[in-house]
């Protein structure tokens, strides 16, 4: 089996170079790049076409999430998993919606980074626990103060395991095969559930799933 | 001060003046009266004199002429003549009464030549002693008595002249005062319009250095603000990037470690938990230091990210519960107006939180060709925006002012608050 391919972009070399070295430790990845801005990391990744990309959000002259949406840009479904100091929403959206399947806290990266990886490989998503229980908790704290009715309890038991399905990174096609639906079924339950969340778009519906505790 | 007391003398000089001018006038009608009165009563029984003796004198001659006129009628006559010169008034000047006792002398010569002549009773000599005596003892009294009348015009006279002199004296004196108070008063003007000038001058002196402070001042706080935000900016970043890193850096290292040792050597396993433990709670600590100092989702995601997150943050730690409605922006702001709006936000939320005892409070941002509008709303309870001007309202009008922008604060107690920022983008 050949090693994952990752590109690793981040403007702190210690950070960097610690990643490289978790990284190194298993034979399942190998690092080919190593960029130090977003600038270079465009560069690097469409000269070296890497299977994943780990980003910074914070970095010099073009930051990890312009980056991202660069990349995705040219590259829909590209594989970037995104690093960061903050675990707040703002972040987590913004980083979905420039078209990163994973958001992983700095501090708890040496836990998480390898499931990160394999996760978005397959294109599917991945979430540091720390930042789905800030997610949740803001979700919650939200729902109590304003007195709304949590959306989730609206959702039959089929839109409930459909969106699971969609925010891991599975396409309708994909959910249909696993259900034993046809995709027309899956589509319409996907827009219903769309449409009782009050969602707009995956990076949304991905959000949402995060802050429920579906996905991790 | 100076300029009141001339006034007050001016007044008073006015007013005296006025009061004697009046008490003249009035003395002066006094005297005329009295001037008028002592020669009517003067020259009355003198022209009574005249008339009497006139009579007298017709009948001496009738007598004469014509026997048997009875001489007690001239006698009767003549002593109505000396009555009536007896009612002329006394006291009497020196000059008067010799003409008065003159008149008096030549009536009892005329009387005695009278007696003298009716004693004769020979026409011829009676003729004679009429002729030669009587009739130039009577022109002498006519004489006489018309030198009293002339006299006492004459006194007349004397007296309206005298009136005369002492009005054109008033008026000279009233000339001059008039031209004294005419000087005095154009004294008083010219140095009043001297006094208002220089206090003019002073004013304008004192306005042009006020508003040179003032200019400094602004100066001043806007080299401050940004002095402050470069300072804060600056902190943040050695924190974020220098710290914190190390600090995750040290983290993976530490991981990684922890999956190289193996198992069973508990007791560096736990020494390196341990210092895990630690150094996650100072990453925590440096992040949310650096975050409060300067927010990074800022340079990182943009304004509207890091309102979002600011709001989230205020919604977690305090009991307010904070909403965003902003747009993504269009286009990249600029530094200063990115970095005033943050501000602008955060100690707005800042007030609410700490201030208004609100339940929810709402972030509205909108952005067209020209401008950007903020506005911070809560449901809490209000204030008075005209009584209350607390340091924070002043510090976020100051950082608007600088970039011309202006804010408005809309607030009734028991009716929540608005702030209200606009800012130019030209």
């Amino acid at each position: 089996m050949t090693p994952i391919r990752v590109l690793l972009a981040d403007d702190h070399k210690l950070m960097r170079s610690g990643l490289r070295l978790l990284l190194q430790q298993s034979p399942e990845f190998t690092v080919v790049g190593e960029a130090d801005d977003g600038r270079e990391a465009v560069e690097l990744f469409n000269s070296l076409q890497p299977d994943v990309v780990v980003m910074d959000v914070g970095m010099p002259r073009l930051n990890g999430v312009e980056a991202a949406a660069q990349i995705t840009d040219a590259k829909p479904g590209a594989a970037i998993v995104m690093l960061s100091m903050h675990s707040d929403e703002s972040y987590v959206l913004r980083a979905l919606k420039a078209g990163a399947r994973a958001y992983l806290l700095k501090d708890s990266a040496e836990a998480d980074l390898g499931r990160a990886i394999l996760a978005v490989k397959e294109g599917k998503s991945f979430f540091s626990p720390a930042v789905s229980k800030v997610l949740l908790e803001d979700y919650m704290r939200k729902l109590a103060r304003s007195g709304a009715e949590d959306s989730f309890d609206l959702l039959s038991a089929r839109e409930r395991e459909i969106l699971q399905l969609v925010a891991e990174g599975n396409s309708s096609k994909e959910v249909a095969n696993l259900l034993n639906l046809s995709v027309h079924t899956v589509e319409t339950h996907r827009s219903n559930l769309m449409q009782k969340l009050n969602l707009r778009g995956l990076p949304e519906l991905i959000l949402y799933a995060v802050r429920k505790g579906l996905i991790s | 001060m100076s300029l009141g007391i001339a006034f007050g003398l001016l007044v008073a000089i006015v007013l005296a003046a006025g009061w004697d001018a009046l008490s003249t006038l009035r003395e002066m009608h006094v005297r005329e009266e009295s001037a008028r009165l002592n020669f009517l009563s003067r020259t009355e029984p003198i022209v009574q004199v005249r008339a009497k003796l006139t009579v007298y004198g017709n009948l001496v001659q009738e007598s004469v002429f014509a026997e048997g006129v009875p001489s007690s009628q001239a006698k009767e006559v003549f002593r109505q003549v000396q009555s009536e010169l007896g009612r002329y008034p006394t006291p009497r000047g020196p000059d008067e009464r010799t003409l008065v006792d003159r008149l008096q002398t030549l009536l009892a010569e005329q009387e005695r030549d009278y007696n003298a002549m009716v004693g004769l009773r020979e026409a011829p000599q009676m003729n004679l002693l009429l002729n030669s005596q009587l009739l130039p003892a009577q022109q002498r009294a006519f004489a006489a008595a018309e030198e009293i009348v002339s006299w006492n015009t004459e006194q007349l006279r004397a007296a309206d002249s005298e009136l005369l002199s002492s009005f054109n004296q008033l008026r000279n004196r009233m000339k001059q005062l008039l031209f004294l108070l005419l000087g005095a008063s154009l004294a008083i003007a010219l140095s009043g319009f001297a006094l208002i000038a220089a206090q003019q001058r002073e004013i304008q002196k004192r306005y042009a250095e006020l508003a040179k402070n003032h200019e400094a001042q602004a100066d001043l706080s806007a080299r401050l603000i940004n002095a402050q935000e470069q300072e804060r900016l600056s902190i943040s970043r050695e924190l974020h990037d220098e710290v914190g890193q190390s600090l995750g850096a040290m983290l993976v290292d530490l991981g990684r470690l922890t999956s190289i040792l193996p198992e069973e050597n508990a007791g560096i396993q736990e020494a390196i938990r341990k210092i895990r433990a630690s150094a996650e709670c100072s990453v925590t600590s440096v992040r949310n230091m650096a975050l409060l100092l300067r927010p990074s989702m800022l340079d990182d995601l943009g304004l509207v990210a890091a309102i979002e997150w600011q709001a989230r943050e205020v919604s977690r730690r305090t009991d307010v519960e904070v909403e965003v409605d902003a747009p993504e922006l269009s286009g990249e702001l600029r530094e200063d107006v990115k970095v005033c709006l943050y501000r602008l936000v955060q100690e707005a939320l800042n007030n609410v939180s700490r201030h208004s005892g609100a339940r929810h409070a709402w972030v509205t941002l909108r952005q067209d060709q020209r401008q950007i509008g903020l506005t911070v709303r809560d449901d809490g309870k209000g204030f008075d925006p005209d009584r209350s001007r607390g340091l924070g309202l002043v510090g976020m009008r100051e950082r608007l002012r600088l970039l011309h922008g202006l804010l408005r604060v809309e607030s009734s107690p028991g009716a929540g608050t608005s702030i209200v920022a606009s800012l130019p983008l030209a």
